[in-house]
């Protein structure tokens, strides 16, 4: 192992799983115009609906992950239904979904943990113990299946809005809810396969980040805090953004951490965030408006 | 709007009817032995503060039968809340003792609470130097420079000159991290790397990539939580560190199972569940199915020690009661308080054999 | 008795944060997620003046207004470039961006180590030792605050903070530097919430950073939200139901492995039926 490509695997593979974050969290931004806090607790779900299936019913641990990433997009789906649909229809303030979503978040991470414990847990079979060595830097295989994963989910992303009917009613819901409506589009119903998809994705992200160290009831929130400044840094509402501002902040953490002490590292992220804020809020690849 | 307004009315009014009727003051005098239990059952620590639970509701269905009362109260992992806890405790259940909290920063808290009362706070945290001047305080886990004396002669034995420690970033970490570096002139290691980690952070990669660049023969982990300190090793491994690895955590075989071979000749300064009593170890697996861990031990250990001394010298408060009496048949083994108000008992330098903490061979 | 008391300074305490943070949040309409920061840094303030310097309780207490004020009009200055959701997030940055001081400037506050220790006020000889003369203590301040923050909201100050929060254009428009008034009333809001932060080091006398995390302010926020918005007295209802809540289920016998997860449920239901149903709070002039 040598150091800087090292570092350069690590930052890369912090920044495949704040990628997935990211995407999905822009994704839910770009259609519902607003900041779901709520969105990491479905990591979690995501993490131990994995854990119920494999370990308590002893399904296959394949099974298990399909089931696990379904079951936290229906949480997903639900919540709109339930609690922002209701909202979005009265044309409520951003502030109030904002303080609606950390209600969301509070009140799901303390049933997990009800529910599960707050013990940490991981899964009781794994699908990858290989290592491999890149330009002498090693990642596992489980972490090369998350940054593949990141990629794909991207490209899939970026082609379902370009070029499918479903992607352009997004686009179009995104540039302006209201013609989108006049013209026939089922708002509410893409909104809602919108968050579908997203939490999905958010599932998945816990799934892999499950397989790689382990799950515990609050992961969702710090995941959540990366992707949110990923998605900043990089554009928000951007696709590639997203993407671009993880794999950024992935580097920043990582070689912040190498060269000032590892205890600032949340400091660290959090003055980038601020800094870009301050001079460029639409990020790196934001639309200027 | 009045509505809510009333109906918040009248929620408050029945708390509190019941607050009164269940709870009036009682006086101890002529009655049983009362006993306040604090711990974190929810919050960051609850991990170990569930643990911690399982051992004392051991200890208190036995005392229980000799007409000890038990009043268990949650610190939610906040030093505020445990001192609102304690402060119910003593003013309202008039307990006769506190056994708990678990972490260093509650324990300080309550402290001065407890000693207006003129009571003692027999504390699950580890011996902090924070403690020495807290009179009632008494702690359950030997300090780090008792804990070290068992990993030395493994150091001078294997012949470790360069040692990298990972600290986690608080009172623990930070306590065990100046331990070794007291340690090192006279034990022939050099520490060539010294950091303090984010708690509980998951992603230690880059930490285990700079220990792997400054060439230590070994590392040695403080974390607040187990599973995080084999963590770090399982990462460290994955880089390819070849070193020995030593961390100072609870023994619990539980945790090594979710590791798999990364955890394999880890050693770690503990209990063995082998030295744990046989009482004990069926009393566990008849409620709570499996082996025990040395944190429900601890729990148990704590409670019965303290409420039996009690018991035998009924009236002279708990500290005389505890210097002047020998616990027998602890689960621990030679479970024992000093005059300084620490804890010892026996330690052994353990390792991770096939998954099993078994004692270490080198 | 004792526990009631020490409830009551309790309540008293927060009562003061967030009243401070109704003058930014409810009367200016700014989402700042950042109160304990502040709370925080007046905690430290009076830790560290009275057990290393032995300064008098109530000259920490200034001193540590001094201090978050600064800081709060460079973090304010920062925060008044962004807008709406943007704020928010750029207030939780500096949150965990003061956590982390406190946790990590270990040679100025010992981090995780906390500070132990801190003497009880005192006057003329007078002994705040005794809890009820404490809470006499807190209570004279919360007092303080509640009629200066009624002050400052009746005031033509406060009528321009309320347009801002209204539609700060057009107010903008009338030649009205808004820019001022939001810094003022943010730093104002900051160095109430230190006063609370000095009255919490000196009861509890030990004070350490997890106390200052970013759960705390929401935890404020949450008050104010129940309680009202823009509505003092709400938000004393606010602090009363949610500080007595946790206390009241101790007695109310939830299993006790599950009582505080399940107060967290109750916190994040309360918020979202709030939102959903009655976004003003229970006694509030301001939907949000």
């Amino acid at each position: 192992m040598e150091i800087v490509p090292q570092l350069i695997v690590n930052s890369i593979i912090a920044g495949a799983i704040y990628s997935m974050v990211a995407l999905g969290f822009n994704l839910i931004y770009g259609t519902a115009k607003f900041f779901d806090l709520g969105y990491g607790v479905l990591t979690a779900i995501g993490g131990y609906a994995v854990f119920y299936f494999s370990s308590t019913l002893g399904f296959n641990i394949y099974i298990s992950i399909i089931l696990g990433v379904l079951v936290a997009g229906f949480v997903g789906y639900l919540i709109e239904k339930i609690v922002y649909k209701k909202l979005r229809a009265r044309k409520a303030s951003s502030m109030v979904f904002m303080v609606a979503a950390l209600g969301v978040m509070t009140t799901l991470q303390a049933i997990i943990a009800i529910l599960f414990s707050s013990q940490f847990q991981v899964f009781p079979a794994t699908i990858n113990t290989q290592t491999f060595q890149i330009f002498g830097g090693v990642i596992t295989g489980v972490q090369l299946i998350a940054l593949t994963l990141s990629i794909v989910i991207m490209f899939v992303l970026v082609l379902t809005l370009r070029f499918t009917k479903f992607g352009k009613a997004i686009k179009a819901v995104s540039d302006d809810a209201e013609v989108a409506k006049m013209v026939g589009i089922n708002t509410d119903g893409i909104i809602s396969k919108v968050f579908f998809i997203g939490s999905c994705i958010a599932g998945l992200a816990g799934v892999l980040v499950g397989f790689d160290t382990g799950i515990e009831p609050i992961m969702g929130f710090s995941l959540l805090l990366k992707g949110v400044i990923a998605s900043i840094i990089g554009g928000v509402g951007n696709i590639y953004g997203g993407v671009l501002g993880s794999f950024l902040l992935g580097f920043i953490e990582n070689f912040g951490i190498w060269k000032i002490s590892g205890e600032w590292k949340d400091a660290i992220s959090f003055s980038v965030l601020i800094v870009f804020l301050l001079f460029r809020p639409n990020g790196i690849l934001g639309k200027k408006q | 709007m009045k509505k809510i307004v009333g109906i918040l009315v009248i929620i408050l009014v029945v708390v509190g009817g019941i607050y009164f009727f269940k709870n009036k003051p009682t006086s101890t005098k002529g009655s049983g032995l009362k006993v306040g239990v604090i711990l974190p059952l929810t919050g960051d620590l609850s991990i170990t503060g569930e643990k911690l639970y399982q051992g004392v509701q051991l200890a208190q269905a036995q005392l229980e039968k000799e007409g000890v009362k038990f009043v268990v109260e949650d610190s939610h992992s906040k030093p505020t809340d445990a001192v609102s806890a304690a402060s119910k405790l003593l003013n309202v259940d008039k307990v006769d003792v506190i056994i708990g909290t678990y972490s260093p920063d509650e324990t300080i808290a309550v402290a001065p609470l407890a000693l207006k009362e003129n009571k003692d706070v027999f504390s699950f945290s580890f011996c902090s130097d924070s403690f020495k001047p807290l009179t009632n305080v008494f702690c359950g886990y030997p300090n780090a420079d008792k804990q070290l004396d068992t990993v030395v002669p493994m150091i001078q034995k294997k012949g470790i000159k360069t040692m990298a420690l990972v600290d986690a970033n608080s009172d623990f970490g930070i306590n065990s991290r100046d331990a070794m570096v007291r340690k090192a002139p006279s034990a022939g290691y050099t520490v060539v790397y010294n950091e303090l980690v984010p708690n509980a952070n998951g992603d230690y990669r880059t930490f285990a990539t700079k220990i792997i660049a400054s060439k230590a023969d070994s590392v040695f982990v403080t974390m607040d939580n187990p599973v995080d300190a084999l963590t770090v090793v399982k990462q460290l491994r994955e880089l390819g560190f070849k070193g020995t690895a030593i961390t100072f955590v609870d023994v619990d075989n539980k945790n090594l199972e979710k590791f798999g071979s990364f955890g394999e000749g880890t050693f770690a300064p503990g209990i063995a569940p082998s030295q744990f009593s046989s009482d004990y170890t069926s009393m566990y697996k008849a409620k709570f199915s499996g082996t025990p861990d040395y944190v429900s031990a601890l729990g148990y250990d704590m409670t019965t020690y303290v409420v039996k001394a009690m018991e035998e010298n009924p009236g002279k408060g708990s500290k005389t009661a505890v210097f002047n009496y020998k616990y027998k048949n602890p689960a621990i083994e030679n479970f024992s308080f000093l005059e300084d108000r620490t804890v010892v008992y026996q330690l052994e330098l353990q390792m991770a054999k096939n998954q099993q903490y078994v004692k270490a061979e080198y | 008795m004792d526990y009631l008391i020490h409830i009551a300074i309790l309540i008293g305490i927060y009562s003061i944060l967030a009243l401070s943070l109704n003058l930014i949040v409810g009367y200016t309409g700014l989402l700042s997620i950042t109160q304990a920061a502040f709370y925080g840094i007046g905690a430290y303030a009076t830790a560290i003046l009275l057990t290393s310097f032995g300064m008098n309780f109530f000259l920490s207490i200034i001193v540590g207004m001094i201090i978050t004020g600064v800081v709060s009009l460079a973090i304010g200055y920062v925060l008044s470039k962004f807008d709406g959701d943007y704020f928010a997030l750029g207030s939780f940055g500096f949150n965990i961006i003061v956590y982390s001081i406190f946790l990590n400037w270990q040679s100025l506050t010992r981090g995780p180590l906390g500070i132990p220790g801190i003497s009880k006020p005192s006057l003329f000889g007078l002994d705040f030792g005794e809890n009820i003369i404490f809470l006499i203590l807190v209570i004279i301040f919360a007092l303080a605050v509640y009629f200066t923050s009624r002050f400052i909201t009746n005031s033509s100050f406060g009528r321009v903070l309320k347009a801002i929060r209204e539609d700060e254009k057009a107010i903008e428009v009338f030649g009205y530097n808004t820019l001022f008034f939001k810094l003022t009333i943010f730093a104002i809001g900051a160095m109430i919430a230190s006063i609370a932060g000095a009255l919490f080091a000196s009861y509890i006398t030990y004070v350490d950073p997890t106390s200052f995390a970013l759960s705390e302010s929401i935890f404020i926020l949450a008050i104010i939200i129940l309680g009202g918005l823009a509505n003092n007295k709400g938000v004393v209802l606010g602090v009363v139901c949610l500080v007595i809540l946790p206390e009241a289920l101790r007695f109310v016998g939830f299993p006790s492995d599950i009582a505080a997860q399940m107060r967290q449920v109750t916190y994040g239901l309360i918020l979202i039926l709030l939102m959903l149903y009655r976004p003003q709070g229970l006694l509030g002039e301001y939907k949000l």
